[in-house]
């Protein structure tokens, strides 16, 4: 197991997919964290170095990733919400904010509009 | 006027349409009796004469009975890297299929066009390391060459393998400058199927045999397609392949064992940071050190090319497979997530120093083939058809200048006496269910144009 950015990690665990593993890392940020450092596709957690993982631990700590991000999304809604904006009385709802119908077809919206996000 | 004989009488009355010779469908006899008048049907039971207790039947026939499940045994799973060992499996030879007496591929042939348009066995010696089993070490063998089907490896001697043969032999006599340095470049360019990659193990059955160096590299998408470490090197500015290095140098040790051995160092070296070999030491023992440590590989074989330019050195085969691979962009990115340039990492960038003649080895061949599983390189095409490239092409402007100066041997189809040495072997072989007269060659050379890999389709195929 390897530590990158607090979090255990499979030793025989693909560096790019580890890296998707973070909420706000996808494909795109994966790889450009691969290319700064000179990872190769099928590199594997086990095959870095510990410098290496280190590196790649403090660039990520640079990034508004993970819980920070989270964070950041349920401050924004909050913000709507507080200056008593159309938006923000729709997530506090938990009905569609962009105009959507309402008569059938809410699911995701009453799944995440709300205000109080378990972060 | 309404017709007198409604239409609806004229139909004929429905019937069952049987065939005279099959039996008639069984039909139920005219009966006046209701059916709930009718006997009830008897319950089926053992027939009268049977002694057969009919309660103990009954009990008997209500027991619940469980199917049991047949024991399988389960397939234990793949280990790591088993698969693929599976997949790039090479198979020599088949004792199911007839042996065929054949001349073997010595030496002697080199640039011998007398031999060409014959069938040769690729050598065999009794114990120790085979031309073979070194070939094999090289990755010359590739799978979906056939060779499964024939009781041992055996190669067509062709018009081209005599211009690769004259090349080596141009190199053995010395025919070159002044100061004894030959150094020989071409590119063998064809259609697909035509035999490239097997006249480069041509050559290199020839340079073992001759106790040359031979350095490898059987397939340049290994290189790019970034499935490999890589890593910036300061000075050069190139990208590094250390673990691939270090696989080319097992490969180079296992096959030239007898040829390293002699290979004394002709001056101080440094291996690595801190290390030094020191003049006189056999290259044998640089390269099993390298081999155990990735960090010194880069460094061990710069110094086998470096040994290779000095006077006094052995000849050296170079060669790579699939060339049009390293005219690409690579799938590598820089830090600043550009792709990098094939011709930026290290290896091909070598590789196509000694193509393009920037660099050279003291006596040597340096030999690329093209591929035609690639995606399309238009900047290379144009520079081996040697045409000039309009400005407004935007071609890659430096892939021409790598292979500058370079031979060009076209890969023909084959000739008909080539064709029908090949087309005897297989019959020979007894992969060939039609016999070999003068029709079927012409059919099957006029379906396979001429072409090895086509051919051996259509004789393997059973005639429609």
């Amino acid at each position: 197991m390897v530590n990158l950015y607090g979090v255990q990690i499979a030793e025989n665990q693909l560096v790019h997919k580890a890296l998707r593993s973070f909420f706000g890392i996808g494909h795109n940020v994966a790889d450009r964290i691969c290319a700064k450092f000179s990872i190769h596709k099928t590199a594997r957690i086990s095959q870095l170095t510990q410098p290496k993982v280190t590196a790649i631990s403090s660039e990520m700590t640079k990034m508004v990733i993970d819980t920070e991000l989270r964070r950041k999304i349920a401050d924004n809604v909050i913000r709507l919400k507080d200056i008593g904006t159309y938006r923000g009385r729709r997530h506090a709802q938990g009905l569609p904010v962009r105009g959507q119908k309402t008569k059938k077809q809410i699911a995701n919206a009453r799944r995440f509009n709300r205000i109080q996000t378990n972060i | 006027m309404v017709p007198r004989i409604p239409w609806r009488c004229l139909r004929t009355p429905p019937q069952v349409i049987t065939h005279p010779l099959k039996p008639r469908p069984h039909l139920h006899n005219f009966t006046t009796t209701p059916p709930l008048a009718a006997k009830p049907l008897k319950a089926k039971g053992p027939p009268p004469g049977s002694k057969m207790n009919v309660e103990k039947q009954r009990s008997q026939s209500n027991k619940i009975r469980i199917k049991k499940k047949p024991i399988t045994v389960q397939k234990p799973a793949y280990q790591i890297g088993q698969r693929k060992e599976l997949r790039k499996r090479i198979v020599l030879s088949n004792t199911n299929a007839i042996p065929v007496v054949l001349p073997t591929m010595t030496a002697d042939l080199i640039g011998n066009a007398d031999a060409a348009g014959a069938m040769f066995e690729l050598p065999s010696e009794e114990g120790g390391d085979t031309i073979v089993d070194r070939l094999r070490a090289l990755e010359a063998f590739q799978t979906k060459q056939h060779w499964p089907f024939f009781h041992r490896p055996c190669t067509l001697f062709r018009r081209e393998t005599v211009e690769v043969g004259r090349l080596l032999e141009r190199v053995m006599k010395r025919e070159g400058t002044e100061d004894g340095r030959v150094n020989e470049r071409a590119i063998l360019h064809g259609y697909y199927g035509c035999g490239r990659s097997i006249l480069l193990l041509q050559a290199m059955t020839w340079a073992l045999q001759k106790d040359w160096v031979v350095v490898a590299i059987p397939n340049a998408q290994d290189l790019v397609i970034g499935h490999t470490e890589y890593e910036l090197e300061g000075n050069s500015h190139l990208w590094l392949q250390r673990a691939y290095t270090t696989d080319l140098l097992r490969k180079i040790l296992k096959a030239n064992q007898k040829a390293l051995k002699r290979m004394n160092l002709s001056q101080n070296y440094r291996l690595g940071r801190m290390e030094e070999v020191k003049k006189g030491v056999a290259m044998k023992e640089v390269l099993e050190k390298a081999v155990q440590d990735p960090l010194l590989a880069w460094d061990a074989f710069n110094i086998l090319l470096s040994e290779l330019g000095q006077p006094g050195s052995p000849p050296a085969l170079f060669t790579l497979d699939n060339l049009n691979q390293i005219s690409l962009p690579s799938k590598y990115r820089d830090p600043s997530f550009n792709l990098i340039h094939s011709h930026d990492l290290a290896l091909p960038n070598t590789f196509l120093a000694y193509l393009s003649g920037k660099r050279s080895f003291h006596r040597g061949v340096t030999l690329a083939a093209t591929s035609s599983k690639c995606s399309r390189t238009l900047a290379l095409d144009a520079a081996l058809e040697g045409r000039e490239v309009d400005p407004y092409e935007r071609l890659d402007p430096r892939v021409g200048p790598s292979i500058e100066g370079a031979r060009i041997i076209h890969v023909d189809s084959l000739s008909k006496a080539e064709a029908k040495a090949l087309m005897d072997y297989y019959n020979e072989s007894g992969i060939m269910k039609d016999t070999v007269d003068i029709t079927t060659f012409n059919e099957k050379y006029a379906v396979s144009a001429g072409n090895p890999k086509d051919l051996f389709g259509t004789c393997l195929r059973m005639r429609q």
